[in-house]
């Protein structure tokens, strides 16, 4: 399993397949630009999980909305029907619902924190 | 899988030790109370040395039995214990061969297979020798006890009056059928399995075991030999294929499927799991060989669940250590205890040993709760 975490508590994190990270991750990279971000997928890659409150705020910003779009591009191909690179299971819609709702929390208090 | 119940085996060797010690103490005693009866009470007369040629015999034919008994009890507690070993060897065989069959014959399950094969084999022919034992032994008792062993002797008498379970005398090579060769145990329970023993043979019982839950597959074992068992798996339903299984011996096993005859096509789910969740595998196999390990079907359960419905999530990848960052896999495996499955199974094979140094020092470090659900492998 992979996991996506926001601080200590159960409530802000959320865990899921680990093919299902790829995935996200693969797509959450074709919306950075900053080769430091897109290195930093990859280190959360190889820690099997990405822990958001270990990042600077101005690079979690970033890669919290990285991911979120990547989670929803993946969502949308898969209620599309696409075939994926990596097979999905039961059950991958509600999952993808979990991960998109708890980036969403985050998303808005990142937005909120960066607002003059 | 060899036949007989080694927990009842064990205590009917228990009642066998207590009959023998009950015999002993009948002979002393008979002895004792016939010595000192005619002269405390001093009677005498026809009747009294009726009474004493009686108990006489009595107390010679009861003290008589105590060793020979006492001898069986230990073979059959002996062979109580081979019989548990090859059962539980046998199992994990089948285990084995089950995980390398749906793996797609990967040749780290099949190595396992072979391994837990060799086990199974020897702890058999162990097993075998012990009933050979067990039958020696009760034969040259039998001579030594004579009519106190008989028919109609005191200790059938006695054993008559014990409650044994059926199952006991089931596949003891020289003691012969069992009175009631069929035994139905239904233990009841939501989850638990539904069992239909029927050990009719000499050469072995047929099993039936069907797991009527909503995860669990049907089982049907049939093993009409000691030699060459038939073993019928079929798991219905939406979350597994169904599989034949014919191994006509415990290094040969000839398999057929009953549905595409892909191994690709038995359990789809293997292919959904990365290499390295594939690689772990057959080394959690090997570390929990009475445990049967299936690839989750669904998105929320890990990478793998077992027989009773423990889901496993499994960390760990060496391909991945160029991004190696301790801090960050360090968190995750916090994150990983907080949410997911019932164990999490950390696997360092490949790793470096400076990174397996960290993360076992890390892990030393957690609260014993937390260790304990973290299944090492590779540290």
């Amino acid at each position: 399993m992979a996991v996506l975490g926001f601080s200590d508590d159960a409530q802000d994190v959320v865990s899921f397949r680990k093919a299902i990270f790829r995935m996200i991750l693969s797509r959450a990279k074709s919306h950075l630009t900053d080769p430091s971000d897109i290195n930093e997928l990859s280190v959360s890659q190889a820690a099997e999980g990405i822990s958001f409150d270990l990042l600077a705020a101005d690079q979690r910003a970033r890669l919290v909305e990285a991911v979120y779009q990547g989670a929803r591009d993946l969502k949308q191909e898969v209620a599309d029907g696409e075939a994926t690179e990596e097979p999905v299971r039961p059950g991958i819609e509600e999952k993808l619902e979990e991960i998109l709702a708890l980036l969403s929390r985050f998303r808005y208090q990142d937005r909120e924190t960066r607002s003059p | 899988m060899p036949g007989g119940d080694p927990g009842a085996l064990e205590q009917l060797a228990s009642s066998l030790e207590a009959a023998a010690a009950g015999f002993g103490e009948m002979g002393r005693n008979t002895r004792q109370v016939s010595a000192s009866l005619p002269l405390e009470a001093e009677w005498t007369g026809d009747a009294a040395d009726s009474y004493a040629a009686f108990a006489g015999n009595l107390s010679q034919g009861a003290a008589a039995v105590e060793a020979p008994l006492s001898r069986i009890a230990l073979s059959v507690r002996d062979y109580a214990g081979f019989l548990r070993t090859a059962q539980q060897k046998v199992a994990a065989y089948a285990s084995a061969a089950a995980v390398a069959q749906v793996s797609g014959d990967d040749s780290g399950y099949i190595s396992v297979a072979e391994g837990a094969a060799e086990d199974a084999e020897a702890a058999v022919s162990a097993w075998q020798a012990a009933g050979d034992r067990v039958a020696e032994e009760a034969t040259g008792s039998a001579g030594q006890l004579g009519a106190v062993f008989g028919a109609q002797g005191p200790v059938q008498r006695w054993l008559g009056t014990q409650i044994v379970p059926l199952e006991t005398l089931a596949g003891i090579p020289g003691l012969g059928d069992p009175v009631i060769p069929q035994i139905l145990k239904t233990p009841g329970a939501e989850f638990g399995p539904e069992i239909l023993k029927t050990p009719g043979a000499e050469l072995g019982p047929e099993i039936l075991i069907t797991l009527p839950g909503e995860i669990g597959p049907e089982i049907l074992i049939t093993r009409p030999g000691d030699l060459a068992p038939e073993i019928l798996i079929t798991r219905p339903g939406d979350l597994a294929p169904e599989i034949l299984k014919t191994p006509p011996g415990l290094l040969g096993p000839l398999i057929n499927y009953s549905e595409q005859g892909s191994a690709a096509d038995v359990d789809p789910n293997l292919g959904r799991l990365s290499e390295s969740e594939r690689g772990t595998l057959p080394r959690l196999q090997a570390m929990f060989p009475d445990r049967v390990f299936r690839v989750s079907p669904e998105e929320r359960d890990g990478e793998y669940f077992d027989d009773l419905g423990r889901t496993y999530d499994q960390m760990g990848d060496a391909e991945t250590s160029q991004y190696w960052n301790a801090q960050k896999f360090f968190r995750s495996i916090n994150n990983h205890l907080m949410k997911s499955a019932s164990f999490t199974v950390i696997d360092l094979t490949g790793f470096s040993n400076h990174v397996i140094s960290d993360i076992t020092d890390y892990v030393n470090s957690l609260p014993e709760g937390e260790q304990a659900k973290i299944i090492r492998i590779g540290f």
